[in-house]
């Protein structure tokens, strides 16, 4: 109940102090949730964005679900979603009583035309803390220019871009993570009392595997940076939360 | 039964607009301006002005607000809900996927790639924002003053929209 109410009110603030949309909301969950609560690991932050990304919605209430169901299952997505929507719900509705037709604010809009160069700054800064967790050789920075260049020059929309790269991927570094067969701590647990067990070794062909209600143990472990004790040629798996945080 | 049509209304926004944002903005003019005629288009531009000054995504404000025009505190809940319930049920579904096999190796490949791609998002976003938030020469300073305060002395976001609102106030 106290994670809960805590993940209410953790999305509520950034609810509240999200202007402009979308990826202004950024900033403010990669503090609250990575840095200061640390529910959610940088990298796994950053999965999360992307696969919010290729769902429909704002990607605020995406972010904010996925980070609740994370922590709390369905409970958790119902107090962060909450949370995450209730400041504009309230703010919108006041402005829907109270002014029988919108006007223009003049206080809201100066105040809004100094919030608009720090959103950009805030933006910018959770791109550079973002890229520093996301990008760790060469074959990264390449795609991430080429995806850059494709939104940027080529106006692609974000779905394709994250499905491509997400395929591109798979190709280029599935190597790397050939070092993953090897037993991992978590994959050495089993089913029953310690729901650990490393569901992935061979996805496609034992679906069965798979036990219920394991999620939040892995969560538990591999959220805080210790995901991989595999080595080999794998040294980019292991990023500390606190490398970018600072 | 209005309720039930802007909860469904809105819950059909929500299931196909991707990207968020201003990508919604066509498909809640069509369905809420020419569709259902429940705002004139100069209600909804007010309504973006206005989300674009408060706090949220521009979806959910436009949603409370013509729920509440239509049907008082309960259309606003309506609608706000259909609009969210969407990505909802799709982010749960797709987070338990994912919590089940980020630990494959091919899952592991596949967002290794797919990480750079989220960075260029939102590098691309700060760039665009960029064009709509600088008018004048406060505006690259404020933005310099943030990041500097951001990267090197980790300002909070939230204190950082704060001071920025507050500069804002004074000089505009």
């Amino acid at each position: 109940m106290r994670l809960l109410l805590q993940m209410f009110w953790s999305f509520f603030k950034i609810g509240a102090f999200t202007f402009g949309g979308g990826y202004a909301m950024v900033p403010l969950i990669q503090k609250e949730v990575v840095d200061t609560r640390k529910w959610v690991a940088g990298e796994e932050f950053i999965d999360m964005l992307g696969l919010a990304q290729t769902a429909p919605g704002p990607v605020a209430v995406n972010t904010s679900v996925f980070v609740g169901y994370k922590k709390a299952r369905f409970a958790g997505a119902v107090a962060a979603v909450v949370g995450a929507t209730l400041p504009s719900f309230l703010v919108i509705l006041a402005v829907a009583i109270f002014f029988s037709e919108i006007r223009h604010l003049p206080a809201a809009e100066a105040a809004f035309a100094g919030v608009r160069p720090a959103v950009v700054a805030l933006v910018a800064g959770a791109a550079y803390k973002i890229g520093r967790t996301a990008i760790r050789d060469l074959r990264g920075v390449a795609i991430g220019v080429v995806a850059l260049v494709a939104i940027t020059v080529f106006d692609i929309h974000p779905i394709p871009v994250i499905v491509g790269s997400a395929t591109i991927g798979y190709f280029v570094f599935r190597r790397d993570f050939k070092a993953g067969v090897k037993p991992e701590p978590q994959a050495s647990q089993n089913c029953g009392s310690l729901p650990d067990a490393d569901p992935g070794l061979n996805p496609s062909s034992n679906p069965d595997a798979v036990c219920p209600g394991r999620g939040r143990s892995i969560l538990e472990t591999s959220g805080s940076g210790s995901s991989s004790a595999a080595g080999g040629p794998s040294r980019v798996e292991n990023v500390d939360v606190e490398d970018q945080g600072r | 039964m209005m309720v039930l049509t802007l909860f469904l209304t809105f819950a059909k926004i929500g299931l196909f607009t991707f990207g968020g944002g201003y990508a919604m903005i066509p498909l809640i003019q069509k369905e809420i301006i020419e569709a259902h005629a429940w705002l004139t288009m100069k209600e909804f531009v007010d309504i973006i002005a206005v989300a674009e000054m408060t706090p949220g995504p521009v979806a959910v404000n436009s949603a409370t607000f013509v729920g509440y025009k239509l049907a008082g505190v309960p259309g606003a809940a309506a609608a706000t809900g259909g609009v969210i319930l969407p990505s909802f049920v799709i982010i749960v579904a797709f987070a338990t996927l994912f919590l089940r096999y980020k630990d494959a190796p091919a899952v592991k490949a596949v967002f290794k790639g797919l990480r750079p791609a989220v960075t260029a998002l939102i590098a691309a976003a700060a760039i665009s924002l960029v064009r709509a938030s600088f008018v004048d020469i406060a505006g690259p300073i404020i933005a310099v003053a943030v990041l500097v305060g951001m990267l090197r002395f980790d300002l909070h976001p939230i204190l950082a929209i704060v001071l920025a609102a507050v500069v804002g106030v004074v000089l505009y």
